[in-house]
């Protein structure tokens, strides 16, 4: 702290003078608001080398969701519970708890948050129509705990005019509402119940700010953002009204499984976002496996929590950009055809492409009988871990049937098959735990017996991967259901992750 | 005797500190309350709020809340219906003014702030300069690679705009004269509901490519160090050029008013404030270029 002893009365008068100087010249300082969670922060331990991010690990948190009703406002947010320390975990509620009752205050008319040209619709004789504030974990691994806390007003103002809107079939009046809303995320330590700062989530060094900024650039351009005209098919999340000259090394931001959001708040003066907080999302694959969130907070073997489960999650990593979906439609005789086909991946991949056109060489070859037949096809391509999932369904419709039918491929970093075994360490009896699973599923179908489902689980069983689980599908074995499918799932916690090769 | 001859030397600053605020012409003052209501466009919504913290003497984070721009048409509108008096834009379209004429209204618009029209390319493209008909033959496909520029033997890139955007249109009435384009460079893009749609592809900064910007976007722009502007006509745009018209490609945002606003009312006196001295410091402070002193 500057400390200034003033010695002498002249030197008074002329320190007076100057500061009166400066008030009339117009020199003023700016307070510099900064939010004051960043100084209640935890940088974890140093993470120098990068990071795969195979797979993260749940914490072993429950929730209970905490909800308050009046007439106007809705509130549901949630509460956590197993942390072995009571103190952080009080403190972690305490927080999400204050932050929730903090926004319901931003979001009120006379303590209205500071969006840009707010004032100039609602006073403070504004009345609420309705407000909801809601709070939800988004990222829950790996010793970190990532919170959303959303909020959203429905606001009347004071002596607002009605406007007409024509709507199919009728027109009616309605007032001009303002509708605000507002989002940010709490981001936990689970170690200390502190905030985990933006750099905490990258290697130690890595420039993340040059990926995230060439990120949020390419969706200004993307979107359209400095173009004052909406393209009608474009998502729009706001305007760039100054030009963009990069993130701040403290940008508010959150996770969600697959990436992080980058938040840029009402004070922020280069975007205009019609009363909402500008959210960017960027898939985890753009930092070039540099992410440290796996190791950063994972300070020793110890469990933090009462339950030590250490559950494995999968990410999906993407090694194109975002998700991509595709749709082809056309006929044949009785019948008409759709094939949607997504992917994180390259939409181009020749092993979608060789699956749409399996599709639609089923459909040709399918005798439709009667009218308004048709046959939907959805096609999936994912990555699991090491592994690549091909999955489609296919829903018909013929000659008054309906009936569906599934092709799940799991295929390794080569594009080989996967065989089933492959996924099990040599000797565990993975059908044991299967069919036990398939003998519950199929009670929801129909009644079989146990000849009549180990004969379609032998052949006609297939798998895929998902994030947390296998996933398995059989064909009935009941021809009075045609084609129908049993479909079940097994966590691979159920396996026993020592019995399973696909985390190694 | 050194006390006397400091304190003699800071009664002299003092003074002149004093004295130089009064110098400067005065600005007209408001409060929140007083200021009056604005409109205009989002490009120009920066500008509104510098003048708007000037002259009520309050933060940018006090005003902001204070300034709303419905964007460039409604303000316009708005304008012409009398829902504000003055509002910060581009020049009227063919659609706004028809609507002022069936309204007998009449526009009066005051350029307050320079505006360029820049062409981009990759920082190692050995091109620096294209003459305004070198730039239409290449929009119109007539120029193909960059060696017939003056360049290396690279196929140009020549990407554009969405049809109805802002940069858009001030590229067809200002670089084309009504010349047509080729079609510009597509690409998918994802849209509402997952759904890929074709779209003008976005400028991409390779060695082949060649887009365009509003200079006030480009200036202090993140990553801008990877990409060079063009001179046109071998004039380079920047703030002295751009601000002098020596540039080519030059526009301007506009104060619009209603022809019939009393010399003396607040918002005349705004402009007149803007156009003062310190008025264009701000605007140069807040990013944007000064208008020629006339």
């Amino acid at each position: 702290m500057l400390k200034c002893k003033i010695n002498n009365k002249a030197s008074a008068i002329y320190v007076i003078l100057i500061a009166v100087g400066m008030i009339l010249t117009g020199c003023t300082v700016s307070p510099n608001p900064t939010d004051p969670q960043i100084d209640d922060i935890a940088i974890g331990q140093d993470v120098s080398v990068s990071d795969a991010l195979g797979y993260y690990m749940r914490n072993d948190l429950k929730s209970e969701a905490i909800s308050e009703e009046s007439d106007i406002v809705r509130i549901n947010y949630m509460s956590f519970s197993g942390l072995k320390s009571q103190a952080i975990q009080d403190k972690i509620n305490q927080t999400i708890k204050e932050e929730v009752m903090a926004l319901q205050t931003k979001l009120e008319p006379e303590t209205i948050i500071g969006y840009r040209g707010i004032k100039t619709l609602i006073d403070a004789d504004a009345k609420v129509n309705d407000l909801y504030l809601y709070a939800d974990a988004t990222f829950n691994y790996n010793n970190i705990l990532s919170v959303q806390v959303y909020g959203f007003s429905d606001i009347k103002p004071s002596g607002s005019k009605t406007v007409s809107s024509k709507t199919i079939g009728s027109e009616t009046d309605h007032p001009e509402n303002v509708f605000v809303s507002a989002a940010k995320h709490l981001n936990f330590d689970l170690n200390t119940g502190k905030q985990v700062p933006l750099k905490a989530l990258f290697v130690d060094g890595y420039d993340y700010k040059s990926i995230i900024n060439q990120a949020v650039m390419e969706q200004i351009q993307q979107s359209g953002m400095t173009e004052e005209e909406n393209d009608f098919f474009s998502y729009n999340p706001g305007k760039l009204v100054a030009p963009f000259d990069g993130i701040d090394e403290n940008q508010p931001f959150g996770l969600s499984d697959q990436g992080i959001i980058i938040y840029f708040t009402e004070t922020d003066p280069r975007f205009d976002t019609d009363f909402q907080t500008l959210s960017i999302y960027i898939d985890f694959s753009k930092f070039e496996h540099q992410m440290a969130i796996e190791k950063r907070y994972i300070l020793s073997d110890e469990s933090l929590f009462e339950t030590d489960l250490r559950e494995r999650v999968f990410t999906t990593w993407a090694t194109g950009q975002s998700y991509r979906s595709e749709y082809i439609s056309g006929t044949v005789e009785n019948a008409r055809w759709s094939i949607q086909y997504s992917t994180l991946e390259d939409i181009q991949s020749p092993l979608l492409l060789s699956m749409v056109e399996k599709k639609k060489q089923d459909i040709e070859n399918m005798k439709f009988e009667g009218s308004d037949n048709w046959a939907d096809a959805y096609i999936n391509l994912t990555t699991i871990g090491r592994y690549k999932n091909l999955s489609s369904s296919m829903w018909v419709h013929n000659n008054n049937l309906d009936w569906s039918m599934n092709d799940y491929i799991v295929l390794d970093e080569d594009d080989n098959t996967v065989a089933l075994d492959e996924m099990f360490v040599s000797g565990f009896d993975y059908d044991a735990v299967i069919f036990k699973a398939l003998a519950t599923a199929a009670k929801s179908i129909g009644t079989f017996t146990e000849e009549e489902l180990k004969k379609t689980y032998e052949t006609s069983l297939q798998f895929q991967l998902d994030r947390d689980l296998m996933r398995f599908v059989v064909t009935t074995p009941n021809t009075n259901i045609t084609l129908e499918n049993i479909i079940w799932d097994i966590p691979y916690i159920d396996f026993g992750y020592e019995h399973l090769t696909l985390f190694d | 005797m050194k006390m006397k001859k400091w304190h003699g030397l800071m009664g002299v600053l003092v003074m002149i500190l004093l004295f130089s605020g009064c110098q400067k012409n005065e600005p007209p003052k408001f409060d929140l309350e007083t200021y009056p209501k604005v409109d205009g466009s989002t490009v120009t919504i920066p500008l509104s709020e510098a003048v708007a913290s000037k002259l009520t003497g309050k933060s940018l984070e006090e005003v902001r809340p204070y300034i709303h721009h419905n964007k460039t048409h409604e303000a316009y509108v708005n304008l012409i219906n009398g829902e504000v008096n003055l509002i910060f834009v581009t020049g009227p379209s063919e659609e706004e003014l028809a609507l002022a004429k069936e309204n007998d209204v009449e526009l009066e618009l005051i350029p307050i702030v320079s505006e360029g029209f820049v062409f981009l390319t990759h920082k190692e493209n050995t091109v620096e300069s294209l003459t305004q008909s070198q730039i239409r033959e290449i929009y119109s496909g007539k120029i193909i690679n960059w060696q017939e520029v003056g360049g290396s033997d690279t196929e140009i890139i020549a990407y554009q705009r969405p049809v109805n955007s802002g940069s858009q249109t001030g590229f067809l009435n200002m670089v084309m004269n009504g010349e047509t384009p080729v079609d510009p460079p597509q690409e998918k893009i994802v849209a509402e509901m997952g759904m890929l749609i074709d779209a003008v592809a976005n400028y991409e900064n390779t060695a082949s490519a060649i887009g365009y910007s509003y200079y006030y976007f480009v200036v202090d722009m993140w990553g801008n160090d990877a990409v060079k502007l063009l001179s046109v006509d071998g004039v380079y745009p920047d703030a002295e050029t751009i601000t002098s018209g020596t540039y080519p490609y030059t526009t301007a945002y506009y104060a619009v008013v209603r022809k019939d606003t009393p010399k003396d009312s607040d918002v005349r006196k705004i402009v007149s404030w803007i156009l003062s001295e310190e008025g264009q410091e701000l605007m140069e402070e807040s990013g944007y270029v000064k208008v020629q002193n006339k």
